[in-house]
């Protein structure tokens, strides 16, 4: 087991458990409410949804379009409309992912 | 005991979703090296779909363990919204029974128990959370160290699967971007709304980023700079 990598899982571990843990001992409504107009919370409020944003087009490969419509690129329509419809009926985060990948499992198994 | 078997039943949906994405994180984890211990260890510890899926695959691309844990501290920061949203709920819970359940407020759970809390008598809510927060937790731990440990025998007798499982970043990043685009849709100015110009700037910085070999860069900048432009040009209230 790698030494440092198990350093960060624990520090990782303790972040993550910090923020979800620390708006049950300080308030912090006023800073994250909707309703607040600072501009701290403004951009903390957004912050969210451009990090969220910026990790999906990282996980998407660059390259995918590069070889015109291959199977790649069907496969990953497939998947996303997948998971688009999912969210659409049950807006349940898991069944969607599972969803998408099951669908992209179903085009892979017909065309590989 | 019926309200926690009564949060585990309703855990029943979150356990059949996080399962196969657990799997598949243990997969790729250890396909970028890591060993299996290691790969159950994260699950064990952070308990963070997203997170560990963009840690892994940041590390995966060469990015140094600090800087992928400022990325992921970074993506974490949406709990406090979480926690802080849920907080009028848990009323009455000692700050003993709130700790002991912030560990387990993933997005999914959240998203879950946001809805269903209030129906809840007060008294009954802490042992109903818990029972939540267990299936969704043993799910995900178990689909990990299977992934991690049959990943290479499942690649090879079903090597369909390999590029269906590495979809499950995209699509897990996808299925939390949903909500935010429906939520915006909903307001009357679609296109000048603030989560709609962050969203779109960010994926154009990091794409634009990424393809020249700059990603790690391209996700601090998507993450400072979008913001920003949401503010300057996208209307809060319309």
């Amino acid at each position: 087991m790698n030494e440092s990598i198990v350093f960060l899982i624990i520090l990782l571990g303790v972040g993550t458990y910090l923020t979800r843990a620390l708006p049950f001992i300080f308030k912090l409504d006023k800073w994250l409410s909707e309703d607040s107009q600072t501009f701290i919370a403004q951009f903390f409020q957004l912050m969210g949804p451009a990090l969220i944003a910026a990790l999906f087009a990282f996980s998407l490969d660059p390259s995918l379009f590069s070889h015109g419509i291959s199977n790649e690129v069907i496969g990953t329509a497939i998947g996303f409309s997948a998971v688009i419809a999912t969210f659409v009926l049950w807006k349940n985060v898991g069944l969607c992912v599972f969803s998408g990948i099951l669908a992209y499992a179903i085009f892979s198994f017909f065309t590989i | 005991m019926t309200n926690f078997f009564a949060g585990l039943r309703t855990s029943l949906p979150l356990i059949i979703g996080y399962f196969p994405v657990a799997v598949a994180f243990g997969i790729s984890a250890t396909s970028i090296g890591l060993s299996q211990l290691d790969a159950t260890l994260i699950s064990l510890i952070i308990f963070a779909g997203a997170s560990q899926f963009a840690f892994v695959g940041l590390l995966a691309e060469g990015t140094s363990g600090l800087t992928a844990m400022l990325i992921v501290v970074g993506l974490n920061l949406r709990h406090l919204l979480y926690s802080t949203s849920i907080s009028p709920a848990l009323k009455g819970m000692s700050l003993k029974q709130k700790f002991s359940v912030a560990f387990g407020l993933t997005d999914e759970v959240f998203a879950s128990a946001f809805g269903l809390l209030k129906n809840i008598p007060k008294g009954n809510r802490w042992s109903w959370l818990v029972g939540l927060e267990l299936g969704a937790y043993c799910s995900w731990v178990i689909g990990t160290w299977i992934g991690a440990s049959s990943g290479d025998l499942l690649l090879a007798k079903f090597g369909f699967l390999e590029p269906a499982l590495a979809f499950a970043l995209p699509a897990l990043f996808l299925s939390l971007l949903l909500p935010m685009l429906v939520s915006a849709k909903a307001s009357h100015s679609f296109i000048r709304n603030r989560t709609i110009i962050t969203i779109i700037s960010a994926m154009i910085i990091a794409f634009g980023a990424n393809a020249l070999g700059q990603a790690t860069l391209g996700i601090f900048g998507a993450a400072l700079i979008s913001p920003l432009l949401g503010i300057a040009l996208g209307k809060k209230h319309e």
